[in-house]
């Protein structure tokens, strides 16, 4: 069973912030479905749409993501697809 | 992707900015499994009984918290009314079993557990009269125990004689606590049509209709529905204004309604309800009084402060009603004086009455809540304080509550501070007049006309 799991990361712009990122995910083998990327208002939006195994500790993957972009000022946040479910849709 | 980019950010803006959190999750839990317990025994009883059911509560709760990233502020336990353990025993014994339970509340990591209570709107039994004697001591010697009366209803009239009695115990308790300015009295409430599903404290209990264990949600969120508001500008009309209230409670209350389905789920528990309810925390940007200043208003107290909050406790209700599943407890708005920042600064500008007060409270969910007034006042105005705000619950079919302290020692204008969660707050003047006579009757309110429906 799989789940999708959503990612953002919001903050100042920096070189290195996406391969950081990255290359945590590939630690966990967890596989990339979609990924946009903006500027906006001068601030760096992140979003990616991540395919894990459903009894993936998603709390754990978070603290993973904020280890691996300590040196940046960025904020992460993980959530199950459900709570956008939830909120955006009947 | 799923999702257009603004929805996503606009979910994680109310976390991040706005201080959206779910209130409290709260597991009710029927100690009627212990009413054949000795004497001996009954504390005992209590205790294990919560001990298992709610042994996981916290850390099930906080692993869901975790997978959605949105915080929940507390955990908490609402039990059967301890009075019904209490008949036919020692006088002793709700002492003993109020002490099991905030000793299982506090093993637990549990702030608030609810239950003390007693159901007397029409007449006490002598459990109910053990319960309300020990109620200074109860709640003065412990620190999570919350307690609750209900003294009125629609459909029963008004228990003057319980009325006088809890305020001649709420002036002991006062004393019993002078040392944190009477905070003994902030776990205690007293209810006209008090429900039996509300997950917020200190009223919460588990009512004798419910089941064995359920799991109930309160959501909260000033803070989000105040961007709307500040969002959508001060030129919006008023209808477009509830339009975008309304719509901003169901994205909070699915919200509720996820974290309901998934920790009943987890914890193996019936589903309850969910309160949507705008509840504030003395956190800048987490008041009730800013939204009702950004519907228009200088300040909270101004005259069209009622309006303001009965707009927008219907757009509240009537955005929660279509995204939940199963609405109940209170839902609607919270005003609590000691906990929201923009009350506060209104009280203590002077724009914020009693009377006020308790105008507003016939139009939102509650009614006086963390209110301190002087501690040196007859126990028949106390008494008639309480009385005044049960008298609106009954003939307006709606639940109101009293959870008001009297700070003994000091004076109308000085400050009653109980810190965390509970606030401050500028103590309020009362009236100087006498209310005795219609205590010194005493007796009982026969049902309003309102209550006869059939």
């Amino acid at each position: 069973m799989k789940q999708q799991v959503y990612l953002t990361i919001i903050g100042k712009n920096e070189v290195g912030i996406i391969a950081s990122v990255s290359n945590c995910l590939l630690n966990y083998r967890i596989s990339i479905q979609d990924i946009t990327q903006k500027i906006l208002d001068e601030k760096f939006v992140l979003f990616m749409v991540l395919e894990c195994k459903s009894h993936l500790d998603v709390h754990n993957l978070q603290t993973h993501l904020e280890e691996a972009v300590r040196q940046f000022k960025v904020k992460i946040m993980l959530a199950q697809e459900d709570l956008f479910n939830s909120m955006h849709r009947i | 992707m799923t999702f257009q980019l603004g929805e996503i950010l606009e979910s994680i803006s109310f976390v991040s900015q706005d201080h959206f959190d779910i209130r409290t999750v709260t597991m009710g839990l029927s100690l009627r499994e212990c009413q054949g317990a000795s004497d001996h025994r009954i504390a005992n009883c209590v205790y294990d009984h919560i001990m298992r059911a709610a042994e996981s509560l916290v850390p099930e709760v906080d692993k869901v918290s975790q997978r959605f990233n949105v915080p929940v502020a507390n955990k908490r336990i609402s039990l059967t009314p301890v009075a019904l353990l209490c008949d036919g025993r020692n006088s002793s014994i709700p002492l003993k079993i109020a002490q099991a339970i905030d000793r299982s509340a506090e093993t637990l990591g549990i702030d608030f557990i609810g239950g003390y209570s007693a159901i007397v709107d029409r007449g006490i039994s002598p459990g109910e009269r053990n319960l309300i004697d020990s109620l200074p001591e109860a709640l003065s010697s412990t620190k999570r125990l919350c307690g609750s009366f209900n003294v009125a209803t629609t459909r029963s009239g008004l228990n003057v004689d319980a009325i006088s009695l809890i305020a001649e115990k709420m002036l002991e308790l006062a004393k019993a606590t002078i040392n944190q300015d009477a905070i003994g009295c902030a776990k205690l409430v007293v209810f006209a049509n008090a429900v039996e599903d509300n997950p917020f404290m200190a009223g919460a209990f588990h009512g004798v209709s419910m089941g064995e264990r359920c799991i109930s949600v309160g959501i909260s969120g000033p803070g989000v529905v105040a961007q709307a508001l500040r969002d959508a500008g001060p030129e919006l009309n008023l209808q477009d204004l509830a339009e975008v209230i309304k719509k901003t409670s169901f994205k909070m209350t699915r919200v509720g309604e996820l974290f309901l389905r998934e920790c009943s789920t987890a914890l193996n528990a019936e589903r309850g309800i969910i309160d949507v309810s705008l509840a504030p925390t003395p956190l800048p940007g987490d008041s009730v009084g800013e939204v009702l200043e950004l519907v228009g208003l200088e300040r909270v107290g101004a005259h069209g402060t009622t309006l303001a909050l009965a707009l927008v406790n219907d757009a509240i209700k009537k955005g929660g009603m279509m995204a939940a599943s199963r609405v109940g407890g209170m839902s609607g708005a919270f005003i609590p004086l000691s906990e929201d920042a923009n009350m506060i600064e209104s009280a203590e500008l002077g724009h914020l009455s009693l009377s006020k007060l308790e105008a507003i409270t016939c139009v939102c969910s509650v009614g006086l809540d963390m209110i301190a007034i002087p501690g040196d006042i007859p126990t028949s105005t106390l008494a008639a304080i309480i009385a005044d705000e049960a008298a609106l619950g009954m003939v307006n079919s709606k639940t109101t509550g009293v959870r008001i302290i009297p700070v003994p020692g000091k004076k109308a204008g000085e400050w009653a501070r109980f810190g965390g969660l509970l606030g401050e707050t500028p103590i309020l003047p009362v009236s100087s007049l006498s209310s005795e006579g219609i205590f010194r009757r005493g007796g009982f309110v026969p049902t309003p006309c309102q209550g006869f429906r059939n």
